[in-house]
């Protein structure tokens, strides 16, 4: 990676600090008490922790310069795997439960993790069959249909 | 308390063909809508009240009764095997059950959590029974006051487990708080870092945040590694069996802590408004201060999985009590169980202890059969879940991942939560990957709320001198002792838990 | 009201059944969804599941799906019942309490309650006030006391109960303080516990506690006359009061509520609510619903749309009394009128609101002002200017916006 992942960490949870705690200004007083009160502390703490990380990856960044040339392959790695896990996430909002569940699964099943057509059309007729059976039929529980089917019927 | 009603009771019960046969057929029903995340045991019973109706009350409630107190047993499947809770309570189990798991000890954790639930729900219903006589001032002297101070006693357990880092540990937990805030403010009505969308004006679900920082991040952690959630080969672990029956005898090996935590999960399922979440973390708090070793848990003490299952277990005949007793249900999913109680034509109150008492028996006895039952059922299949962890992980994680999502939708049918979920998981991950710990963000998220709330309840009943109550005194007491405890066995390792480098 | 449902009903429904005969086919062989407005487990999940039930056999549908949609107290399944297709396929149900929503304009509201299509209600419940058992004196007058205010328990702010209480307590110039949070049946273990005097809630929903020994009955916004309890409509006098009480009752009036979305073809909505009205008749689910506790004085159609026409329907008056009587312990009040005053660097102004004289305090962070429809620093205010201004009453009575027309010359 480019940048130093555990400091961009340490320095997300201070932003994410530091938002809430500005955000809190538009409260009202009383409103406002219990996240200052818990919200500047952890302003404080997490930047103290990002000034840690910080001072260690400079003690550090000399040694770890021969190993700069092209990304490490974990990092490859946690990339593609977010890239699935997106993937995933927007099949399924786009296409729902019934649709783009068996569709995620199988292509999860083909493509990411290398398994046989054999095995991924197996497991997506599996996942349509639990969905369906289990909670269309048996529960009468209303599954997401997806934004597209939703904007295809009006 | 009157040995021949007691008996008597039992006869009935187990005497009775029809009503064990409900017995035996809730039991898979009840394990089955604990197992599956997102469902829980109030649309189980929701769902099961048309097909009661019209039975007689004995059978109806029976039934019922059985169904619900097993939901908690099931739910730690998924919790230990995938990292993915059943129910918000199993979260807690998630903890240190997954992570047996992952070192090829599945089997025994599942039969760890098996027998501490048994036994939970069996002390459960012990302390329903004692309880009966002197409930009345008891449940009456907690009030909002006692409550946030138990909240903030729960809420100190954060530093406990804070593990290696006393910051990251503390500030996840202040995370947690700060989203406890989301959502509509009680004391002014306005809504809290809402953005103005409605779905988020009622706080941020804690189902979704619990599958977002422990199950998706584990997922995608074992999609990064590869092979299998356990990461100990399968002719390496041992025999599944006796696995899970070591598991068993785990819980009665640290008797002291199994009961100590089955009686703390029952004193908050009988305090209606705690809440079933806050008796679990608690208790598991507690195993992480009162043990000697603190610094195995997270990476798979057996503890960890006790503490919180017995609490689950326990906590539903506490919520009984005040059920039963007062007509005032003790929880949510007890508040369900009133209507169909009602419905059956069960009259909660003060009436039932007069002229029913024979019925209560045979609910406490509902409680125990159930439990022991369900163990019995459990250790049959028990083994074969625990083959599970062996499995490769390219197969099972899109299916882990659809359980999550499928838990995050069913719980408010809100779309908006599988983003959220995706949004908090990326977080969560990158939490997992540098060392934060996390069980203190669920502490803050659970608790935070009821702290609040209870807070600004406190404050308007008596003003700024709420805690100078009996009560209140001790709890304050026990914050500070627990404080202190951590303090000072921190001195005492000599090492620094303030950060990690 | 109930004598006259039950005379009115018969006809309506076989009138209706006439009408919707048409339209019988349509339902065979479909899905109806019926949306509940809450998680499962409640009452109105359980109307809602009794009713559904009912109506699939009486429009003879394939398929009744109950789908539960939580969220924001109602709203968010109310707006999606609202955005639905009117095809007659979705209908649901929700609190009626959404018209306090709809009528105070709160964020997020995405229906018209006018324009829904109103199927039908199932229930009529009082409001009762109740004090803790052993109160001196077991009257409304516990709500009175001289000297420092009663406490009562209520549930959210902005929620039914929070809002029929600050509505009664303005009506009958109760001295109470409430205090908001108790959700679910918390508010009457807090009055078992003695935390406060008393709380307010339907009449089924209370029923239990006072049948038990807990609680007393002080008071009755709604319903017929009891011998021995008060109704509220009868301890007011000024027509201010009577306006704020008929609100509180129209809430009673509509229980359980069941609607479609605007526009549904009318053949279908006349099918809708023949099936319903045969439903709630139905001796099957009277005699469930008799021995679930659930109370029946079922309306149908058009009856209901103008209950809530009339409760929609306030005087601008009223609606700024509403919004000002909930609004003293949460939100803002809006009026238009003259500055009077502006204090040093446009710290503070002093205006009229009704017949108080308010000085407000002027944020130079939190407070946005405008002179002319632009951006401008609060120092260029001038006493005089025609202003509209958002404030939050209490203490400072800080301004969120003040919007004033550029004085002309």
């Amino acid at each position: 990676m480019t940048f130093d992942g555990r400091t961009a960490t340490s320095a997300a949870m201070v932003a994410l600090f530091g938002a809430m705690v500005i955000a809190a200004l538009g409260f009202p007083p009383e409103g406002r008490l219990l996240p200052w009160v818990v919200g500047i502390p952890g302003l404080v703490l997490t930047a103290a922790q990002l000034v840690v990380d910080a001072a260690a990856r400079r003690r550090t960044v000399p040694a770890a310069g021969a190993e700069e040339g092209g990304a490490p392959p974990a990092a490859r790695r946690d990339v593609a795997m977010f890239g699935w896990l997106f993937g995933f996430f927007a099949a399924l909002l786009a296409l729902g439960f019934l649709i783009g569940g068996p569709l995620a699964l199988g292509a999860w099943l083909r493509f990411a993790a290398r398994e046989r057509w054999t095995v991924a059309l197996l497991g997506a007729a599996a996942g349509w069959a639990v969905l369906y059976g289990a909670f269309e039929r048996l529960l009468d529980l209303a599954l997401f249909e997806g934004f597209l089917p939703r904007w295809l019927m009006g | 308390m009157d040995v021949d009603t007691v008996l008597s009771a039992l006869a009935a019960l187990a005497g009775s063909p029809r009503l064990m046969g409900l017995l035996l057929l809730a039991i898979p029903i009840g394990m089955f809508f604990g197992a599956v995340p997102g469902l829980g045991g109030k649309i189980g019973v929701v769902l099961l009240i048309p097909f009661v109706f019209g039975m007689d009350p004995v059978a109806g409630s029976v039934f019922l009764l059985a169904m619900h107190a097993v939901v908690h047993t099931g739910g730690s499947i998924p919790s230990i095997l995938f990292g993915v809770p059943g129910t918000g309570p199993d979260a807690a189990t998630v903890i240190d059950g997954f992570p047996m798991a992952q070192q090829g000890r599945a089997g025994r954790a599942l039969g760890a959590s098996l027998g501490a639930s048994g036994l939970g729900g069996v002390v459960g219903a012990l302390f329903l029974a004692l309880m009966l006589p002197v409930l009345g001032p008891v449940v009456l002297s907690f009030s909002p006051a006692e409550f946030f101070l138990l909240a903030i006693l729960g809420i100190t357990f954060i530093a406990t487990l804070s593990g290696d880092s006393l910051i990251k540990g503390v500030s996840v937990g202040l995370l947690g708080l700060m989203l406890a805030f989301v959502g509509a403010d009680p004391q002014t009505g306005i809504d809290r870092y809402t953005f103005d969308l409605l779905f988020l004006s009622d706080g941020i679900d804690v189902i979704t945040a619990v599958l977002a920082f422990f199950a998706v991040p584990e997922m995608i952690a074992l999609g990064v590694r590869g092979g299998a959630i356990s990461m100990v080969g399968r002719q390496a672990a041992r025999y599944s069996f006796r696995e899970v029956v070591d598991g068993m005898v785990d819980v009665f090996r640290h008797w002291g802590l199994s009961l100590r935590t089955s009686v703390i999960g029952a004193v908050v399922g009988m305090i209606p408004g705690l809440g079933g979440d806050a008796a679990s973390w608690i208790c598991y708090g507690h195993a992480v201060q009162s043990s000697k070793t603190p610094e195995r848990f997270g990476k798979g003490a057996v503890e960890g999985v006790i503490a919180p299952e017995t609490a689950n277990n326990s906590k539903e005949g506490g919520s009984l009590l005040p059920t039963l007793f007062f007509g005032v249900p003790g929880s949510l999913g007890m508040a369900i169980l009133l209507g169909a109680f009602v419905m059956l034509g069960v009259k909660p109150g003060p009436t039932l202890m007069l002229t029913g008492l024979d019925m209560v028996w045979i609910f406490i006895w509902t409680l125990v059969l159930a439990n022991v039952i369900a163990v019995a059922i459990f250790l049959l299949c028990a083994p074969w879940f625990g083959l599970l962890s062996f499995v490769r992980g390219g197969l099972l994680i899109p299916f882990v991942l659809l359980l999550a999502m499928l838990g995050s939708y069913l719980g408010h049918g809100a779309w908006e939560n599988l983003v959220l979920l995706a949004g908090l998981g990326t977080l969560g991950y990158f939490l997992r990957r540098y060392g934060w710990p996390r069980p203190p963000f669920v502490i803050g998220l659970v608790l935070g709320p009821i702290a609040e709330n209870s807070l600004h309840k406190a404050l308007a009943i008596w003003g700024p001198t709420f805690f100078l109550r009996p009560l209140s005194l001790l709890f304050i007491a026990l914050i500070v002792a627990s404080v202190a405890f951590y303090v000072v066995r921190g001195r005492r390792t000599k090492r620094s838990l303030l950060y990690d480098f | 009201m109930r004598m006259l449902a039950r005379a009115v009903l018969p006809g309506a429904v076989l009138a209706l059944a006439g009408a919707a005969a048409s339209a019988d086919d349509f339902y065979r062989g479909r899905t109806l969804t019926y949306v509940v407005a809450t998680k499962p487990g409640g009452n109105y999940d359980t109307y809602g599941r009794l009713i559904a039930r009912y109506m699939q056999k009486h429009l003879g549908a394939d398929k009744v799906v109950v789908r539960n949609i939580p969220g924001a107290g109602h709203i968010v399944g109310a707006n999606f019942i609202h955005a639905a297709k009117p095809d007659g396929l979705t209908i649901g149900t929700f609190n009626t309490g959404l018209i306090y929503a709809q009528v105070l304009r709160r964020k997020g509201v995405k229906f018209d309650l006018r324009r829904m299509g109103w199927i039908g209600k199932a229930s009529t419940e009082s409001r009762v006030v109740v004090v803790k058992k052993g109160s001196v004196p077991a009257t409304i007058d516990a709500l009175r006391p001289k000297g420092e205010a009663a406490k009562v328990a209520v549930s959210g702010i902005g929620s039914a109960a929070y809002n029929d209480m600050a509505l009664l307590r303005a009506a009958l110039r109760l001295n109470v303080r409430l205090v908001p949070g108790f959700s679910g049946n918390e508010a009457e273990m807090s009055v078992l516990r003695g935390e406060v005097i008393g709380t307010i809630g339907s009449r089924s929903s209370l029923d239990d506690f006072v049948a038990n020994g807990h609680g007393v009955f002080v008071l009755e916004i709604g319903g017929r006359a009891r011998p021995g309890l008060p109704q509220a409509r009868d301890l007011v006098r000024d027509d201010r009061d009577r306006a704020l009480v008929a609100l509180i009752e129209s809430q009673g009036e509509l229980g359980r509520l069941t609607a479609g979305p605007p526009g549904m073809p009318a053949a279908r909505l006349a099918a809708l609510r023949a099936a319903y009205g045969k439903a709630v008749t139905d001796p099957g689910l009277v005699a469930e619903a008799r021995k679930r506790g659930l109370p029946l004085a079922p309306a149908v159609g058009d009856a209901v749309g103008r209950i809530v026409d009339d409760a929609l329907n306030q005087p601008p008056e009223t609606v700024a009394l509403v919004a000002s009587v909930m609004n003293v312990e949460v939100t803002t009040v809006t009026v238009r009128t003259g500055l009077l005053s502006v204090g040093a660097r446009g710290r503070t102004v002093e205006f009229m609101s009704g017949d108080t004289r308010i000085t407000s305090a002027v944020s130079g962070s939190r407070t946005r002002v405008r002179i002319g429809g632009k951006g401008a620093d609060r120092r260029r205010l001038r006493a005089g200017m025609n202003c509209t201004i958002e404030f939050r009453p209490g203490g400072e009575n800080e301004s969120r916006a003040i919007d004033c027309k550029a004085t002309g010359g």
